[in-house]
């Protein structure tokens, strides 16, 4: 398949482009879910393909086929020229790219076990299990256990001579005890909500969970929610546990800080940022303990990879320098824009889709001291963590979050149990009112493998590395 | 041979191949070209053509699925016997019914040559034209213009065999000002000729241009005027929290041990209907079983959700042909969802408001918060309007709700005669509700934004 691309490249250089690139993609994934010890879901799925990205006259042509053959290859380059020419018709600049040099490499997760060479009696065996322990609590009605893996190769050739081969292996797993009494429903997961945790790494990872090991607490604690008392509505120092705080750097700083957003080119439908260029380098997004980077390099992440789908090298940038706004996720077209250079985020969500400005891993850099410090150093708080719903405004500012659980703080204890905990704020004063975050020990990167952009839609997994943190005068209790 | 019927032959003759007790194939071809533009530029514009097949089978009541885009014979063979071999690992699936033996679905009109043959050199003179509108008033288009055409298949070894061929157009278009104030509309349909590119541009300018110097107003409870794309993002989330029988028997669905209940206004009745053309039609689900009209909410009354096989099955019940992809956990889903209109026009419910909000879309949408009550929260989005004495007086900055959505359709006061069908958007893929613009009484805004 690779000459077949460089052919096409070739053909592409005389039919005089700028510039093109093309990716070869073939990405196996496997789907187990068992609910109530049923299985709900086994399938394994292919999907493979080649997509030809062209720029002409500074516009963007792209086409994509899942037919792998020569000829097709030369066609869908042709129609991507055409395309190409069709945009052009529409430009009110033209397309800059940075300089890169041409990479031949490749790259491979690093990892111990395949998780495709574990049968699926093990694999079965482990969630059966799982939801065997969580329906031991008395109340639980529903218990889900699912794992999912994915093995991708990607072929990377460009018009400028770059030839990369990458092997990405992710897995992952979760479970979530459902308990119900009285016309109440209540949820309780583990590692994290919607299906769990995820990391670039083999079935050892996802056996590091030990989601057998932890279901009776989580089905204990699904029947406790139904019992607890509502968290109360009112203004106070909040701490965020690890898997709810990944996704709140998610939605309030890894998609504004997106340099495309940011340049309007996803206006019309996930919004655009408050994170505007003239606040490079000025803006105080948080308190001055608020480190945060993107760092496509770290072991283990979701967002980890050798080279983006434009060819550059995976790279670690600051995001957030002691509380100011420092950087953004960058692109071979965006990154000009500013003086830049690209830092390696254009990813694309299999053969089919053109890449786009994504999320890498973007990670809040650990504190000082642990989470039980910062529990015992707070007088009157609350604890929340597991999120149940998510919601922010088209530019990244007004926020409303829901938790499965969260725990009253008295005195520097972690107290009673409360349930249906919502809290709501404004990014900045959000950020700003950040006076704690837990060390290097309770650091922990976690997996999203379903961060949603773009049109067509693209789902990309991406990686926060997170310790728990502390805000001050939050807004706690908000759902009517 | 048309597409179609090539479709069903090349998976009706991988079929016999199968080592399975029984067998189905689920085919679907398409290709999808979508053109992107912001601030007046086209900046992606793309073309994906693929043919993805999903096999599921049955070994006893040991299930496996599978799925691959090589769609060659020995590919599909290999396909089925990768899930064979799924199945034999797997325990027996508790009330598995074995694959539905179902009747021809009748045709639809589902297919449009204007839109498969579109090509982006006439999709790029179309924005080129929208655009021109906006630039005197120094506003920007942005949004998205896609068009797909596709051939569904799906047989099975109980002897069903569907399939045809379908298009869909979308168009969105995304206004906004040298102030970034921002407007919006969208249109979606089966043939692209119905789409009015200029008409869709002129109504997100103008909402752009009456949303210019927008107001704080304090968060609180207010009488809304819901344009369809509000409510259809809505129903949207409903179709997966709420209106499949797999919610129901899980307990997390609003009609969970409340069918036969009042639980909307007596004005609210809501159907699902694959066949009716004035949605965008889809004759039959992934398990082929044609698609059945599934009364919802009749006059506010709780009736219940769609089905596929395994929760009819369980409920005693037969499908009504609303099963999702095999190879996902999703359970049955409505995908052509109808909310019966009202008999006012706009102008009356306008007059009939004394202080209010006209609100054109929402944004990040989300419905988990507590899903037997359907509580929701969001944020309006691209022209929030204060209605004062019966007339927009001024544009508002963009407020939060969080609102029990039993509770917002059991204070609906008015709708209008007139029904939009919205859909196409977002994720893509056939999905579409049909739905007239709607004043709800005592709405509850909880929070606001800076714009």
């Amino acid at each position: 398949m690779k000459d077949h691309l460089k052919a096409a490249m070739d053909h592409l250089k005389r039919k005089g482009v700028e510039y093109a690139d093309a990716r070869r993609v073939r990405t196996e994934q496997q789907v187990l879910v068992v609910k109530n010890g049923q299985i709900e879901t086994a399938s394994d799925n292919v999907s493979e393909g080649f997509g030809i990205r062209v720029l002409l006259d500074g516009a963007w042509g792209f086409s994509s086929s899942s037919t792998l053959t020569p000829d097709r290859v030369i066609q869908v380059a042709d129609e991507a020229l055409a395309i190409a020419a069709a945009s052009a018709k529409l430009q009110d600049s033209k397309v800059v790219l940075d300089g890169q040099e041409p990479v031949v490499d490749t790259y491979r997760t690093a990892y111990e076990v395949d998780p495709f060479s574990i049968g699926l009696t093990e694999k079965l065996g482990i969630l059966t299990s799982a939801c065997e322990s969580m329906r031991r609590a008395p109340d639980v009605r529903i218990a889900t256990a699912s794992m999912l893996s994915w093995r991708t190769e990607k072929l990377f050739v460009s018009t400028t001579g770059s030839e990369i081969e990458q092997f990405i292996m992710e897995t992952g797993g979760g479970i979530a005890a459902t308990a119900m009494g009285d016309g109440e429903r209540q949820t309780r997961s583990y590692p994290a909500s919607f299906r769990g945790d995820y990391a670039t790494s083999g079935f050892e990872f996802t056996r590091s969970l030990d989601l057998a090991g932890n279901a009776e607490r989580i089905g204990r604690e699904a029947c406790e929610l139904l019992r607890a008392p509502e968290c109360p509505a009112k203004k106070t120092a909040l701490i965020i546990g690890g898997s709810q705080l990944a996704l709140q750097v998610h939605e309030s700083c890894g998609h504004p800080i997106e340099l495309d957003r940011v340049f309007g080119t996803e206006a019309s439908y996930a919004g655009t940022s408050f994170l505007t260029v003239d606040k490079l380098g000025e803006f105080r997004y948080g308190s001055e303990i608020v480190n945060i980077v993107q760092d496509a390099t770290a072991p283990r992440g979701l967002g980890t990879f050798g080279y983006d789908d434009e060819g550059v090298p995976a790279q670690r940038t600051d995001v957030v320098r002691d509380g100011i706004f420092a950087g953004y996720l960058m692109s071979r077209e965006t990154a000009p824009r500013i003086g830049l250079r690209s830092n390696g985020a254009m990813r694309a969500d299999g053969w089919n889709r053109i890449p786009l400005v994504r999320m890498t891993n973007v990670n809040l850099l650990p504190g000082e001291g642990s989470v039980d410090d910062i529990v015992a150093d707070t007088k009157d708080g609350v604890y929340v963590d597991s999120n149940k719903s998510w919601s922010i405004d088209q530019r990244r500012l007004n926020f409303q979050f829901g938790c499965e659980v969260a725990w009253e703080i008295k005195d520097g204890k972690k107290t009673r149990m409360l349930k249906n905990p919502v809290y709501t704020g404004i990014t900045p004063e959000f950020w700003g009112g950040c006076d704690a975050v837990a060390g290097e020990d309770d650091w922990h990167i976690w997996g999203i493998p379903s961060c949603g952009k773009g049109e067509p839609g693209q789902s990309a997994h991406v990686g926060h590395g997170v310790a728990p943190a502390r805000f001050r005068n939050v807004e706690v209790g908000v759902k009517k | 041979m048309s597409g179609k019927a090539l479709l069903e032959t090349q998976l009706g003759d991988a079929l016999r191949s199968s080592p399975a007790d029984e067998a189905e194939l689920v085919g679907a071809r398409y290709r999808t070209s979508l053109t992107r533009f912001a601030k007046s530029s086209i900046h992606q514009n793309v073309n994906e053509e693929n043919t993805h097949v999903i096999a599921r089978v049955a070994v006893g009541r040991k299930i496996g699925v599978s799925s691959t885009n090589r769609t060659d014979p020995d590919s599909l063979s290999a396909l089925l016997e990768k899930a064979a071999e799924i199945a034999a690992e797997s325990p027996d699936r508790e009330g598995f019914p074995g694959f539905p033996a179902a009747e021809r679905a009748p045709q639809v009109e589902a297919y449009s040559e204007k839109t498969a043959a579109m090509t982006p050199e006439v999709r790029a003179e179309a924005i080129a034209r929208a655009a021109a509108i906006g630039r005197p008033d120094g506003i920007g288009l942005s949004g998205a213009f896609r068009v797909s055409r596709f051939t569904q298949a799906v047989v099975n070894t109980s002897g069903t065999a569907q399939s045809y061929d379908g298009t869909d157009a979308f168009l969105s278009v995304f206004a906004t000002d040298e102030n970034d104030v921002n407007g919006s509309a969208t249109s979606y349909a089966v043939g692209v000729d119905e789409i009015d590119v200029d008409g869709v541009a002129r109504t997100a300018i103008d909402k752009c241009k009456a949303a210019a110097d927008p107001v704080s107003i304090d968060p609180g409870e207010m009488d809304v005027i819901l344009e369809p794309r509000t409510m259809a993002e809505v129903v949207g989330w409903l179709s997966f929290t709420s209106l499949s029988a797999k919610q129901v028997q899980e307990g997390a669905s609003f009609m969970s041990d409340r069918i036969g209940e009042k639980l909307m206004g007596e004005n609210v009745s809501i159907w699902d209907d694959g066949n009716d053309p004035e949605g965008v039609p889809i004759p039959f689900d992934y398990e082929g079983v044609p698609k059945k009209r599934v009364p919802l909410i009749e006059n506010g009354v709780v009736r219940g959700p769609v089905y596929d096989s395994l929760t009819a099955a369980r409920d005693g019940a037969v499908s009504t042909g609303h099963a999702s992809v095999p190879t996902m956990p999703s359970g049955p889903v409505p995908r052509n969802v109808f909310i019966a209109p009202g008999e006012s026009t706009i102008e009356e419910i306008m007059s009939s408001v004394k202080r209010g909000l006209l609100v054109t879309s929402f944004h990040y949408l989300n419905g988990l918060l507590d899903t037997r009550r359907a509580l929701f929260t969001g944020m309006t989005r691209a022209g929030t309007y204060l209605v004062e004495n019966g007339s927009i007086t001024r544009a508002v900055k963009n407020l939060r709700f969080t609102e029990s959505m039993l509770r917002a359709l059991s204070n609906v006061e008015a709708m209008t005669r007139e029904r939009r069908t919205i859909g196409g958007g977002g994720w893509g893929g056939v999905s579409s509700v049909t739905l007239p613009t709607m004043l709800v009484r005592n709405f509850t805004f909880t929070g606001s934004t800076e714009f």
